[in-house]
């Protein structure tokens, strides 16, 4: 079972907030194919949000095919969603933490080494417009 | 809403119960006390006051029991502050907003409005008819002796309490419905009561009727009695009723309803001869219920219209 | 539903003296929608929510609630409408128990089962007097009394405004829970934007007396840009897309601005902006002018 958060000065929209940690939590094994979703009501009641954005963000994973929803039981991740294998994860997360250790001992801090990090990742798209 | 009315005014009805029964607890015993000695002592077979035998009877009895009148006396105001308490309920959600609550529920507003006032009215009324009870079967010998028409027994028995206590009610609630602040409406409606019995007592309630004026031959005894009634104004006259000035001394008058009985006879000696008259200008006795009725129709009468105001106001205009 | 709109005004105005507290309102709140309705004391919210429920009368305009205008037709709407005013009064010497027989009996669509189940849920005793609880309670307590005669639309003025953060958590979760059982529609006046940034979908901005701003939130996050660049004058701008608000320094202009459609400029840097900067925009306040520096960190 997954528990949601909510970080609401990010700028990221709430439903897509969820729709990314349970893409997150899939991959990281946490959710694996037939664990069930929180209900809409467990959400609603846990993040004091509109239903329809839980109805949205379920939507969207169900378009996705990450998870399916069941009729008058509940919405459940789907078959056949391969968490990245423990070893992979393993190896990248022991990678990352040396490139961070590398990073601090250039001076960097952690503020900077996460703008190096979204920047490399999402180069900006919107900021300007030629 | 009736039983959510009744629920608003339950502490009200508590506090008023409470001082009916005071008033009850002291009133009882001395009632009860008053008529086993009026019987025990033969009184009300008393000649009249005049009557060698029985007039020193009577007018230590009058002295002994004169705390009761004196009470009553002060209790007239009882249906009026009562009436005040059943007020509240109705000023009170007006006042502090909870009007907000009651008329978003799924009743009319008049409804509401005709239910509040309505066992405000019930209520005052039906208090200021325990009080009439009350006092009338106390005071019974006394009544016997001086009559009714004296204004604290006048105020406190018959129906006027009942116009009383609507009078004041109309008061505090048209005052709480333009205005809408509880405790200025309640101490203003007190103040225009009091006012207005005042203007009553000494003024309104000898000219309701006509009054009747007599004169006799002082010292005859053909005169009127005068114990029981409500004297407007005595003095020395001629034949024909008019008034003599330049007398040394004023006449020998007493009002209806006092400790001691009224006399026609003076013991002074007559300057001016035998032939001097009293002249009174009185409502009799007998008309107790006539003016009672006419009384209570004009003060219930404001009474009610004032109540009928507060209602038609409250469901036209509040924002 | 049996009507698609919850609540259409037309023209709608009050006027108390010389003063019009509403004028030439118009707007329209659909039904299962959760709608914020935000601005300034004195704009008009109360009034509007008021009219809505009956409690005042229009001067000019007219308002109609799920088809029924709520003065001339009280007993078709006040059924169907859940209000909590603000304070959220109550009978002070009431308890619990005895306020739920109220909502009994001045309610017959009242389904106590709902009353009484809220109020277990919130650890509450039907003995209890309502002047003995909390203010957060107390607000509590007044939702219980809107939600249990079963309405289709509620109607809450400012009703987080005296609570403490967690009070008003409570409170919003006991409205998102309604409408995710029973699908109500809401429209819930405050100040607090951010409360309403979760729970809400739409926003109606009022101000002196008018409605400023209407619509989807999304969409009207999605039409908003905030424009910086070197200082100028807003002129280029203003022909094509809505300046809301516009604020200069030595060397920098920062506009607000509703677009309308894409905004090319080669002179402009753009950002996305939050709702409570849109808010603050409209309501014309120097406090949100003071914040339009240069965006920290990381493009939203």
């Amino acid at each position: 079972m997954i528990n949601f958060h909510l970080e609401t000065r990010s700028g990221v929209p709430t439903y897509l907030q969820l729709v990314q940690q349970v893409r997150q939590a899939v991959r990281l094994g946490i959710l694996r194919p037939g664990d069930q979703l929180p209900t809409v009501k467990e959400v609603v009641a846990q993040l004091t949000i509109n239903p329809n954005t839980v109805l949205r963000a379920y939507r969207e994973l169900d378009l996705e095919g990450l998870v399916e929803g069941r009729r008058g039981v509940g919405t459940f991740v789907a078959s056949g969603q391969v968490p990245l294998p423990p070893d992979d994860l393993k190896a990248l997360r022991s990678s990352l933490q040396r490139w961070l250790e590398r990073g601090r001992a250039a001076g960097l801090d952690d503020d900077n080494l996460a703008a190096l990090f979204s920047d490399t990742l999402r180069p900006p798209s919107i900021s300007r417009v030629a | 809403m009736i039983w959510v009315g009744w629920r608003q005014q339950r502490v009200e009805t508590m506090i008023a119960a409470a001082m009916l029964a005071v008033l009850a607890a002291v009133a009882i015993p001395v009632g009860i006390h008053m008529a086993s000695v009026y019987s025990h002592d033969g009184l009300a077979a008393c000649a009249g006051p005049l009557d060698p035998v029985c007039g020193n009877a009577l007018g230590s009895f009058q002295f002994r029991f004169n705390d009761l009148n004196i009470l009553f006396a002060w209790a007239t105001i009882v249906p009026v502050l009562t009436a005040l308490l059943f007020a509240a309920p109705f000023l009170v959600d007006l006042d502090n907003g909870t009007y907000r609550l009651y008329w978003t529920q799924s009743i009319t507003r008049r409804r509401w409005i005709v239910t509040k006032l309505g066992l405000g009215v019930i209520a005052s009324v039906a208090l200021a008819a325990l009080f009439i009870v009350l006092a009338t079967w106390a005071r019974t010998p006394l009544d016997h002796l001086n009559g009714r028409m004296a204004s604290s027994v006048y105020d406190s028995e018959g129906i006027v309490p009942v116009a009383d206590a609507l009078f004041v009610l109309g008061v505090a609630v048209v005052i709480g419905a333009l205005w809408r602040r509880t405790v200025p409406a309640l101490l203003i409606a007190f103040a225009v009561y009091v006012v207005g019995r005042a203007f009553t007592d000494g003024w309104l309630r000898q000219r309701l009727l006509s009054p009747v004026t007599t004169t006799w031959l002082q010292g005859s005894s053909s005169g009127p009695n005068l114990n029981k009634a409500l004297v407007i104004n005595e003095f020395i006259s001629d034949k024909n009723g008019h008034e003599l000035a330049g007398l040394p001394n004023g006449p020998c008058v007493q009002h209806a309803g006092s400790l001691f009985t009224h006399t026609a006879q003076c013991a002074r000696p007559n300057p001016l001869g035998a032939h001097v008259y009293t002249t009174a200008v009185y409502q009799p006795a007998g008309r107790f219920w006539e003016l009672q009725g006419i009384e209570f129709a004009i003060v219930a009468g404001v009474g009610v219209a004032l109540i009928l105001f507060a209602g038609w106001w409250t469901n036209r205009r509040i924002a | 539903m049996s009507e698609t709109l919850a609540l259409e005004a037309k023209a709608l105005g009050r006027r108390y003296g010389s003063n019009w507290a509403l004028s030439d309102c118009s707007l329209e709140i659909p039904a299962g929608s959760v709608t914020a309705l935000v601005g300034p004391n004195g704009a008009g919210k109360t009034t509007l929510l008021q009219l809505a429920v009956g409690l005042i009368q229009p001067t000019t305009g007219t308002i109609s609630v799920l088809g029924h205008g709520p003065r001339a037709e009280p007993l078709q709407v006040l059924p169907q409408v859940g209000f909590v005013a603000q304070d959220h009064p109550l009978p002070r010497r009431f308890t619990i128990g005895e306020t739920l027989t109220l909502g009994r009996k001045l309610n017959p669509s009242w389904n106590n089962a709902i009353a009484e189940t809220r109020i277990d849920e919130l650890g509450l005793s039907r003995r209890q007097r309502i002047c003995t609880l909390s203010g957060g309670q107390q607000a509590q307590v007044a939702l219980t009394l809107a939600l249990a005669k079963q309405p289709q639309l509620l109607l809450l003025d400012e009703p987080v405004a005296s609570l403490d953060p967690l009070a008003r958590r409570e409170f919003l979760t006991g409205v998102v829970q309604a409408v995710t059982e029973t699908g109500i529609t809401v429209v819930l006046s405050s100040h607090i934007v951010a409360d309403l940034e979760r729970v809400c979908d739409r926003l109606i901005i009022l101000a002196n007396g008018r409605a400023q701003l209407v619509g989807p939130i999304e969409e009207l996050l999605a039409g908003h840009r905030l424009l910086t660049g070197p200082r100028s004058d807003a002129a280029s701008v203003a022909r094509v897309h809505q300046v809301i608000r516009e604020s200069h320094t030595e060397r920098q202009t920062t506009l607000l601005v509703r677009a309308n459609g894409h905004v090319y400029d080669s002179c402009w840097e753009m950002h996305e902006v939050d709702l409570e900067e849109i808010v603050l925009a409209y309501l014309g306040t120097t406090r949100g002018a003071a914040r339009m520096e240069v965006p920290a960190g990381v493009a939203r």
